[in-house]
């Protein structure tokens, strides 16, 4: 095992960076292999499968512990014998090697057909014609009529295994606790019987298979003493297998699959690395002499290739000895050429390992290099190829031609940092992935893992205050933000005023946030898109958590409906928290109040096959709260979409999609006398397909979208009330009726916004890529019919001049066509969507960003620092004293402003480690100004104005420490600059009473925001035998227990006199504890 | 919809807390703010105030900073009223009203008037004194009529008792209306007393058999410190129906004997109505997560030196209808007094220095405390048996239906 980061190592590293000298970035980039991220966009960046994985961890990736062994290798038709073989159950590869002492190479897995290794054998099935069965070795256990196969994989956990327990599956003597990643290992059995493989989870599995003889089985099991809880299944499958075998010793299926390979071909061939066959008839040491051309001093770039060298667990010689002696120094030359299509490859690295010198290949791929006598060993590299270590003898100059092998793509990607040197593979600038694990582990009011609270500790993200259930991101308004939730739109993403997010975090998996770069699949907001994702089900087993807390509880279920193809997975949460409302004092006036919400995921993924997947999922959420006698808020969510992948050859994807999208909200009065019900809503349908495309360097995507929506501004009735009411003396009678508010409703609008995208992500070479789109959406309005549209263009560039240092610069233009219409300080469910129509404008903003980004440390520590600068055209604020309710003449109170936003966002991401998080820095402004002109009557005069979520200085810090890998503490530290308010300036009489004057709008500025958070997460044990898994958070919520001011308030008591007021909405230390069950 | 404009409740959580809060914004104050406090009452006089704003800070806890520039040193305020028939309304100013006052009694109200202020101040500069003059004017105003006051009742839901009324527009459609009223109401205090206390000869004596309680009954007025604003839009028809204009607990004195409400009714325009709601939203926070923030509003007077100049205030034109409704004592719940009547301890101190701090011998009393039951000479404070101490007035209004005095 490699542990590379000791201190000089981390000098020498920094030096060659510095010096750009990418040759030492071989061994950085191997810690990398599990810091990329899923791997949705793998064209943009090849996996590199490397042999040594440079840090520290518990256990081992090999097959087993035994390391290299000699075997046989049945290899692209030929059979190889005595090489020393491993298997890399990580990425299910066979690894060869010459010696102890050279670099091992990984075989090209669709040439493996089966080989042996310290006594057992090893197959693979696919090749031999087992199309079911999984890609990789299996290892045969029991050769029969019906073979039987044992199946090892390793997969890469977090935390630090168990020294001797069944999660390693053997004892590590290298075991250190304080290491937290391992390798845990999976076992499977499996069957061939009658052309079908089977898997095997335990004894009765088998016998099941052979009802008829269950009872022989039975009896052989006891009368050997067989069986029992620790008798291991590969060795109890054999035995049983071999007894129904009975002593006949039928034929087994090896022999009878393998018949049609022969040994023979020669001896001491060493596999290719590219699979293609190099007959060489000499023996491994000895060159018979006249396989060279003779060199003399001349460096010869002729065509006469010397070598052509593919393979490298071979020793080549270059040049002559003359006279029995060697020459001191000696010149290689060659040609490096690409294995698919011979062409010649420039700009491959050819390092010398003794010397430490280097050359490039220039643009025919020649290269020329110096270097001493003796032993030596070249390293030939290449971005996009795999690489190349070769030992060679100098004796004088000599040739060597060699064709780089392509570089094979690992499939799996590790749990732990999926996050991290994303930004440098991307062109896309300002997107932050978080990955429900990280989203956890943040402690959040009433500790649930919250995806709104992780898009909040983000840089660049605000909300005007706690209770405020929108976010704003880069200075755009909460409306400005597209949510999305599996392809539907999510209108309200919060319950309980902004306290709990509408998303359940048992069935989201990962969240993608693009503040800037916003790809040109996406259009209609003109800030962000927050996109998630939810969870696929099981495939393989039924499983579901059960969480509970102080004010709701969460359960979540999933599983297969047909194994291997179909699976669900559904969710729900519900709140109780009326009866915390009942301990509140009489006086509060929210002693009668209630809240709640609930909500329900359900998904349904069905595989066609690996390259077709149907998706389909649903989700419902209703709230209610009511906080005086009379007043009840309701709103409800229901979507519904269906989602069909087609995965093309070559890294493609068509995708469609369509779905439905309902929000409803309810404002009920029931005031005897002016009493009123009030709905509103928001129905939408879209219909979205996307294709995507890998052509040589470019990813072209197109698509078209097309988004029907129907908007209800208000339908208002007069309440209905039937009560009992008593009188003053006593007497009870029942009152019905209606109250006198007469019944109006505004007209539903109508529109379609269609909208047509091209894409193309270019990678022009290693280190530059550029990234184009262009978006025509529309707007169509029915009745009156009305038209708006235009082209969206996106641009983003990327160049990495050094390893992991990477520069980004982009320009997004977005257009909006629904619109929120709010006045209150925080955003609330009724407050009014608007469709652009004749008379309201879209609202159109363009953004341009750049930004530099590095990691450091080993690839620990992703560091960045963004700028950007935004316009928005048309942003629709209210006028003074605006009516925004059922308004039919909305327009009218409404003014278009252009608003202004710029920023500078800093952030430190530590994404392994015991210590992980982000620390994050940012400073923004966001201005409005009135356009037109309204005179004194315009908002402030027509000068520019605070926005509402304009807080300068915003320091957040979101970190997890894991004390062991049971228990790990998470800290959340998040200051902001107080947000702007519009303050009384004076006093004065006025018709008997005391009034307040007010200031310029937004122009003072509440005391600063600071919050601290702790929490203590612990996971559950390793125990798996236990049936359920339990893990709980405690944790406190406002650690210092700050009395953050969500607004200031004043009021002259109906006119008596004046009183401020502030208002914090958790003005004291909340702390919570949550259960967790898996089962 | 007022309902819903005023009542959005706060939707705070359980650990949400409201603090006192001094404000500390810095007087920003712009000196020429003046605000024009008047309303065109056609049948009526008229009454314009004209004053300044004044700081945040100032006698913040008072409550009744007027600042009437009238009575300013240094300025000079003149108030004209004129009509569209080109007749003019000179304004004489009534120190006792503080305003100035215009006689529009027999105003027509089928004209348009428009009202006129100068302010003339005088300013200390470079050694001399100079005169600087503004002028400030209203547009023309149409004279809204006032809607007719159908009826004014009294209920109780048992703990507050509600004075409704329920008036119409004449007109149809979108009507807003003001109402504002006066209160007067006869009290009496809650006991009388059998005894009093001689200073001179510095000894409690029972009451004279043909003394007549002459601060028994009082009576006492009072004004509103915010008008009830009514709008009927949105509304099936144009009338205010048990609109709600004023409410007291049962308690209070006001219902004791006898109450009775001058009411009048005034009409608005309806951006003299949003002026107004919007004035008082901004007035009465409520501090709800989900109230609309506050915003400045423009009035209708515009300076004519400087048009962007901020005036505060929105003058209306409009008749008014003024309707009278008496209320007796069905409705009271008297208070229990008696925790009033103490027995004095004389060995602390003598009569007279009770006397002397303002309690008064009232009767014989039971008190129990505990197992204790003491009958002795209550005393209680001179409120509680002198109507006049309590802040009540002789003068019985003229309109005053009993004959009580």
């Amino acid at each position: 095992m490699y542990y590379i980061c000791n201190m000089k190592r981390c000098l020498l590293l920094l030096a060659a960076i510095l010096l750009f000298s990418p040759l030492l970035a071989q061994e950085v980039l191997e810690e990398s292999i599990f810091s990329k991220a899923a791997g949705t966009n793998s064209q943009l960046f090849r996996g590199k499968v490397v042999n040594r994985y440079a840090f520290r961890y518990n256990g081992t990736y090999f097959w087993s512990p035994s390391g290299f062994e000699k075997g046989d290798v049945m290899y692209n038709g030929k059979l190889y014998r005595d090489v020393s073989l491993n298997i890399d159950a990580y990425v299910h590869e066979l690894a060869a090697r010459i010696d102890e002492t050279t670099s091992s190479i990984y075989l090209d897995r669709s040439q493996v057909a089966w080989f042996t290794k310290g006594g057992d054998r090893f197959v693979n099935l696919r090749y031999l014609g087992v199309e079911q069965a999984p890609e990789g070795f299996f290892q045969l256990i029991h050769d029969g009529p019906s073979p039987v196969f044992l199946r090892i994989d390793k997969e890469f956990q977090s935390s630090p295994g168990e020294k001797d327990g069944e999660i390693i599956g053997y004892h590590d003597p290298d075991y250190d606790p304080d290491v937290i990643t391992y390798f845990s290992q999976l076992k499977r059995f499996y069957i061939l019987k009658d052309g079908e493989l089977i898997r095997l989870r335990r004894m009765r599995d088998l016998t099941g298979l052979y009802k008829d003889r269950k009872k022989e089985i039975r009896r052989f099991i006891s009368k050997n003493a067989l069986g029992g809880r620790d008798y291991p299944l590969e060795r109890l499958f054999p035995q049983i297998m071999a007894f129904l075998d009975g002593d006949g010793r039928p034929a087994g299926w090896f022999a009878q699959h393998t018949d049609r390979w022969h040994e023979g071909g020669g001896e001491g061939f060493v596999p290719s690395v590219s699979g293609q066959v190099i007959r060489e008839d000499s023996q491994r040491k000895d060159l018979a002499a006249g396989f060279f051309n003779p060199e003399t001093e001349e460096i010869s770039y002729g065509s006469e290739s010397d070598q052509q060298v593919t393979y490298q667990n071979k020793v080549y010689e270059i040049g002559v000895p003359v006279d029995g002696k060697d020459a001191p120094r000696g010149k290689v030359t060659g040609r490096v050429t690409d294995s698919q299509d011979g062409l010649p490859i420039p700009g491959t690295v050819i390092w010398d390992e003794k010397t430490s010198t280097y050359v490039r290949s220039d643009k025919d791929g020649r290269y020329s290099i110096s270097l001493p006598a003796g032993e030596n060993m070249l390293h030939f590299s290449e971005y996009t190829k795999e690489d190349l270590h070769l030992r060679i003898i100098v004796h004088g100059n000599g040739g060597l031609d060699v064709v780089m092998p392509e570089k094979i793509t690992t499939l799996r990607s590790a749990i732990v940092s999926a996050e991290s040197m994303a930004s440098h593979r991307t062109t896309k600038m300002g997107l932050e992935r978080v990955s429900m694990k990280t989203i956890s582990k943040i402690p959040s009011a009433f500790g649930e893992g919250d995806v709104l609270k992780a898009v909040l500790t983000l840089p660049g993200v605000k909300s005007v205050g706690e209770a405020s259930s929108g976010f704003n991101v880069r200075g755009g308004a909460s409306d400005q933000n597209l949510i999305l939730f599996n392809d539907n739109t999510i209108y309200n993403p919060s319950h309980m005023f902004g306290i709990f997010s509408s998303f359940n975090p048992d069935i989201v998996d990962n969240m993608e946030l693009y503040k800037s770069s916003i790809p040109a699949e996406y259009g209609g907001r003109i800030s962000s898109v927050l996109n998630i994702r939810s969870k696929e089900g099981s495939m393989e087993k039924v499983k579901g958590s059960l969480g509970i807390g102080l004010l709701t509880s969460r359960f979540h279920l999933e599983g297969p409906l047909a194994k291997g193809k179909t699976s669900f997975i559904m969710g729900g949460r519900t709140t109780y928290s009326d009866w915390l409302l009942r301990q509140m004092p009489k006086t509060s006036g929210y002693a009668n109040g209630s809240a709640s919400f609930s909500d329900v995921n359900l998904g349904v993924t069905h595989r066609f096959t690996e390259d077709d997947i149907l998706q389909a999922s649903g989700y419902w959420a209703t709230d209610r709260f009511a906080f005086s006698n009379d007043t009840t808020f309701r709103y409800r969510n229901l979507n519904a979409s269906l989602r069909y992948t087609h995965k093309t050859e070559g890294g493609g994807a068509l995708t469609v999609s369509t779905g439905y999208d309902h929000f409803y909200n309810c404002l009920e009065d029931g005031d005897q006398l002016i009493g009123y019900t009030l709905e509103t809503y928001i129905r939408q349908a879209f219909l979205k397909a996307g294709w995507t495309r890998v052509f040589g360097n470019h990813t072209v995507g197109a698509g078209a979208s097309a988004v029907g929506y129907g908007l209800s501004g208000g339908d208002l009735k007069p309440y209905v009330f039937d009560n009992e009411v008593e009188d003053a003396d006593g007497t009870v009678h029942r009152e019905k009726g209606i109250t006198s508010v007469e019944a109006a409703s505004l007209a539903t609008e109508y529109a379609i916004e269609p909208a047509v995208y091209l894409s193309d992500t270019w990678v022009l070479s290693d280190v530059f890529s550029l990234d184009a789109g262009i978006r025509f959406s529309g707007f169509l309005t029915r009745a009156p019919s009305h038209f708006y549209g235009g082209p969206e263009f996106r641009l983003s560039g990327k160049y990495t001049p050094v390893e992991n240092f990477t520069v980004k610069a982009g320009v997004n233009t977005m257009k909006q066509y629904i619109h929120l219409i709010s006045n209150t300080s925080s955003i609330s469910p009724m407050d009014t969507w608007k469709l652009s129509d004749a008379r309201i404008r879209p609202t159109d903003g363009w953004q341009g960003a750049g930004g530099v980004y590095w990691t450091v440390f080993d690839s620990t520590v992703d560091l960045s620092l963004e700028g950007y600068w935004k316009r928005m055209y048309r942003y629709l604020d209210y006028k003074s004293g605006a009516r925004l309710s059922m308004n039919p003449n909305l327009a009218d109170d409404l003014v278009e402003t252009t608003g202004k936003a710029y920023g500078v966002e800093f952030m430190a991401k530590k994404t392994v480690g015991r210590l992980n998080g982000w620390i994050s820095y940012s400073y923004s402004r966001t201005f409005l100004r009135e356009d037109g002109d309204r005179g004194v009557a315009a908002i402030n005069g027509g000068a520019w104005y605070n926005a509402p979520y304009d807080k300068p200085h915003d320091l957040k810090l979101a970190l997890n420490y894991a004390l062991t890998h049971r228990y790990s503490i998470s800290v959340n530290v998040d200051y902001s600059t107080g947000r702007p308010v519009t303050v009384p300036v004076g006093q004065y009489f006025y018709q008997g009473g005391l009034r307040l004057a007010y200031s310029a709008r937004n122009s003072y500025r509440i005391p600063d925001y600071f919050r601290l958070d702790a929490a203590v997460n612990i996971d559950p044990g390793h125990y798996l035998k236990a049936l359920a898994h339990t893990s709980i958070t405690i944790g406190v919520y406002n650690v210092t227990g700050r009395k953050n001011p969500y607004s200031v308030y004043f009021t002259t008591n109906h006119g008596n006199q004046i009183r401020g007021y502030m208002l914090s909405v958790f003005a004291t230390q909340i702390p919570y504890i949550n259960l967790n069950i898996l089962f | 919809m007022k309902k819903y404009l005023a009542i959005l409740a706060a939707a705070c959580s359980l650990w949400s807390c409201i603090y006192p809060f001094s404000p500390d914004f810095g007087d920003e104050l712009d000196d020429d703010t003046i605000v024009i406090d008047g309303t065109v009452l056609i049948g009526q006089e008229s009454k314009v105030a004209v004053r300044k704003m004044v700081p945040l800070t100032q006698a913040a806890s008072s409550g009744t900073t007027r600042q009437d520039l009238s009575l300013e040193k240094g300025y000079t305020v003149s108030v004209r009223l004129e009509d569209s028939a080109g007749e003019t309304y000179p304004a004489h100013y009534d120190p006792y009203a503080s305003a100035h006052v215009i006689n529009t009694v027999s105003a027509s109200s089928d004209r348009q008037y428009r009202l006129f202020v100068e302010i003339a101040r005088q300013v200390y500069a470079d050694g001399t004194f100079s005169t600087e003059v503004r002028h400030y004017e209203t547009p023309w105003l149409d004279v809204m009529q006032a809607p007719v006051i159908d009826a004014i009742t009294f209920n109780t839901d048992g703990v507050w008792l509600e004075v409704r009324a329920d008036a119409h527009a004449e007109k149809e459609g979108d009507a807003y209306f003001r109402f504002d009223y006066e209160e007067t109401w006869e009290f009496h205090p809650p006991f009388e007393p059998e005894f009093f206390f001689d200073v001179g000869s510095g000894r409690i004596l029972p009451m004279p058999e043909d003394w007549e309680n002459d601060v028994y009954n009082c009576w006492l007025s009072a004004t509103p410190r915010e008008q009830v604003l009514y709008s009927t839009r949105g509304l099936v028809s144009p009338k205010a129906e048990h609109c709600r204009i004023a409410r007291f607990p049962r308690g209070n004195n006001r219902c004791q004997e006898m109450y009775s409400i001058l009411l009048k009714s005034m009409a608005l325009t309806r951006e003299a109505y949003e002026y107004h709601e919007t004035l008082y939203k901004n007035s009465n926070q409520g501090g709800s997560l989900f109230e609309t923030t506050p915003s400045e509003i423009r009035g209708n007077i515009t300076c004519v030196e400087d048009s962007t100049a901020i005036v505060l205030g929105y003058v209306s034109a409009t008749t008014v209808k003024t309707r009278r409704a008496f209320m007796d004592g069905r409705y009271y719940m008297a208070p229990n007094y008696e925790f009033e009547l103490f027995h004095p301890d004389y060995t602390d101190m003598t009569p007279l220095q009770y006397y002397a701090m303002g309690y008064r011998p009232v009767k014989e009393w039971t008190i129990v405390t505990g197992d204790i039951r003491q009958t002795a000479l209550a005393w209680a404070q001179r409120r509680c048996i002198d109507c006049v101490a309590d802040g009540g007035s002789k003068i019985k209004p003229a309109y005053w239906p009993n004959d009580h005095r």
